[in-house]
């Protein structure tokens, strides 16, 4: 495994998993991940999947503790890029990944962290104004079911 | 006196004893050598010569031999000249002239003496000829002749003939041998003659044996598929052009050869193992062979082989046969008709699950922040099919960049636990890639039915129809309807 496949971009840290990990480097690689974001103080953390196109249970475990060590060291795991098989593999498995936001590549996986760090900006600030949080509907969260009644009814007039 | 007169008597009579004896004793020598030369004859010319011996002077005289033909009843209608000896003088009879029985000369006088040679002295003057004989004989310069009757159990065999063109006397040791000979060549003509009948039957035979192994052999070789007949070692006995075609030889060049001197080992061997089971079976064994085609090495032709035991007069197995029929093309067309049958199933296989999981893709995001798919499930669904709509569904997901996925379960009459399972599945999948599902259409009775069987289904976001999902998942992209 090399270093190389551990990389920084601003407050993201990049991980593509490289194919065929024998179960020694998969603990290696975690160890390495977590020892950078404390380097660099990483908000994100993207794991990118798309090299690798065969998964065990093994490897599941290890996307589900990375995502839970990353979260106790104060950053968010975004896993992106697995492939239909793995997907198929990992939910026989059982291994849902509950808790994990994952997106279809890595394009996506960085929109979601702008478009979450920005609410999260506009959040603060909102606060600061006027001195309680506001319930933003960031498009993940659960659907407000009040305007989506308002714009169904809108439709249905026209 | 008396004893004086009577001593040359009795002397005389003693000489003229031992002179006979001696005349005897050469006739004797005179004919067992003619016994000798006529057993070692190889044709009738050599019979004739083996009446030429020392101290019988043939040699003044001119010799035939005919032989008779006769009809059904027995009598004879030609007379066939067959040799002829120091025939320099003008012949009465050449070799190969066929002559009328009736019309012969001596043929009334012979015909009344058949048993015994007839002796002519003097043609002119001999009382046992008529006057057309007498004058047939001097038209060709015969002055004695000595006619010598074959016959063998009655029936007239053939002739022989000692002409002198002047008249000649016969003694008495001339006559014994000529009464000796008839005997001797009637057996040896005889004999001849059979020997004769026999090799023309045999040469009649051979001919036709010949002509249909001709024929056979023409047939074989112009016939399309190899055929051969191998012995118990191995070595061909019989082969077709299309055999020594196949392993590039020349014609006949199969025959007396093992496949192991000019085919390839494998084919060799496998083809030795065939002859092998044949003799163990004692029946035809029939196998596919893979061949070397003369034309191109590069493709193999596949051959069906027939082989056989063949059996000799006494019911064994002396060889084994074969026929081989090319069945590459047909092989060909089968493999190709199976692989388009499987292509057409395959099709048809493919579009029935395009089929039974539609996916369809309803609208996109104007930046390019992904799309809205549309699965409307309908029908029961199956582990199988289960699995294939997953898979669609992750297909789908990637290859429109989909965010949310609306599965239409109007069409799904009724539910169990297994549905219920395959279907949170494929959420969880769905969410994997990066989509959000929301499930519409759920009717009464399946609502009823899956809070009735416990299940938890808070966490999936279900909405009525497909209509209020479209508007739910426009919401989840950003996007909202609006009037203008």
């Amino acid at each position: 495994m090399e270093t190389s496949t551990i990389q920084k971009l601003e407050n993201l840290l990049l991980v593509s998993v490289p194919r065929d990990l024998m179960d020694d480097e998969v603990l290696r690689l975690r160890r390495q991940v977590v020892r950078e974001i404390r380097k660099y103080h990483s908000r994100w953390v993207m794991l990118d999947f798309s090299a690798v196109d065969i998964c065990d249970s093994f490897f599941g475990r290890f996307i589900q503790s990375t995502a839970d060590m990353v979260g106790l060291m104060g950053a968010d795991v975004i896993v992106s890029g697995l492939q239909d098989a793995v997907v198929e593999t990992m939910i026989e498995l059982g291994m849902t990944l509950e808790n994990i936001r994952a997106v279809l590549d890595l394009d996506d996986a960085l929109a979601l962290s702008r478009t979450v760090q920005r609410t999260e900006m506009y959040t603060q600030g909102m606060k600061a104004l006027n001195g309680h949080d506001i319930d933003w509907d960031n498009g993940w969260d659960a659907l407000d079911m009040d305007s989506l009644h308002r714009d169904t009814h809108a439709i249905a007039e026209v | 006196m008396k004893d004086e007169t009577a001593r040359p008597d009795a002397l005389t009579a003693l000489q003229n004893e031992m002179v006979a004896l001696k005349v005897a004793l050469l006739q004797a020598q005179v004919l067992q050598a003619i016994s000798r030369d006529i057993s070692a004859a190889r044709d009738e010319q050599q019979l004739l010569q083996a009446l030429a011996q020392p101290g019988f002077d043939a040699d003044a005289c001119t010799v035939s031999l005919s032989y008779t033909v006769l009809d059904e009843n027995g009598t004879p209608t030609y007379l066939e000249t067959v040799a002829s000896l120091n025939a320099d003088t003008a012949q009465v009879s050449p070799v190969g002239m066929r002559m009328n029985w009736a019309r012969h000369p001596l043929a009334e006088v012979l015909t009344n003496h058949p048993d015994k040679p007839l002796y002519i002295a003097d043609a002119r003057t001999d009382p046992h000829l008529s006057k057309a004989a007498r004058a047939y004989l001097a038209r060709f310069g015969v002055g004695a002749e000595v006619a010598i009757p074959l016959r063998h159990a009655g029936q007239w065999v053939g002739l022989i003939i000692f002409d002198w063109q002047t008249p000649h006397h016969f003694s008495d040791y001339e006559r014994a041998i000529f009464d000796g000979i008839s005997p001797l060549m009637t057996v040896a003509v005889q004999n001849r003659r059979l020997v004769d009948r026999l090799e023309k039957i045999v040469a009649a035979r051979t001919a036709e044996l010949h002509e249909s192994q001709f024929l056979f052999q023409t047939f074989l070789d112009n016939f399309p598929d190899l055929a051969f007949a191998r012995d118990l070692q191995g070595h061909f006995i019989l082969s077709n052009r299309a055999l020594e075609i196949t392993f590039a030889l020349r014609p006949g060049e199969a025959v007396g050869r093992t496949l192991h001197d000019f085919a390839p080992q494998e084919v060799a061997d496998c083809l030795w193992t065939s002859q092998q089971d044949v003799l163990a079976q004692q029946g035809p064994v029939a196998l596919e062979v893979t061949l070397p085609a003369p034309d191109d090495p590069l493709a193999p032709r596949v051959k069906y082989l027939v082989e056989f035991p063949l059996y000799d007069a006494d019911n064994r197995v002396y060889a084994v046969g074969g026929v081989a029929n090319d069945i590459t093309d047909r092989k060909q067309a089968q493999a190709e008709r199976e692989r388009l049958q499987h292509e057409v199933i395959v099709t048809q296989q493919q579009a029935l699950k395009e089929l039974a999981t539609p996916i369809i893709p309803i609208m996109k995001h104007p930046d390019g922040k992904g799309s809205i798919l549309v699965m409307p499930l309908i029908g029961s669904i199956d582990a199988l099919r289960a699995g294939d709509i997953m898979r669609a569904l992750l297909a789908g997901i990637s290859a429109h960049r989909a965010k949310v996925v609306i599965l239409d379960m109007t069409g799904v009459p009724l539910v169990d636990t297994s549905i219920i399972n395959y279907l949170n599945r494929t959420i969880q999948a769905a969410r994997l890639k990066g989509a959000q599902t929301i499930i519409t259409g759920i009717s009464d009775v399946v609502a009823e039915t899956i809070v009735d069987l416990g299940i938890d289904w808070s966490y999936a976001t279900t909405l009525s129809d497909l209509h209020t999902g479209l508007i739910a998942a426009l919401r989840v992209l950003g996007l909202r309807l609006s009037k203008f």
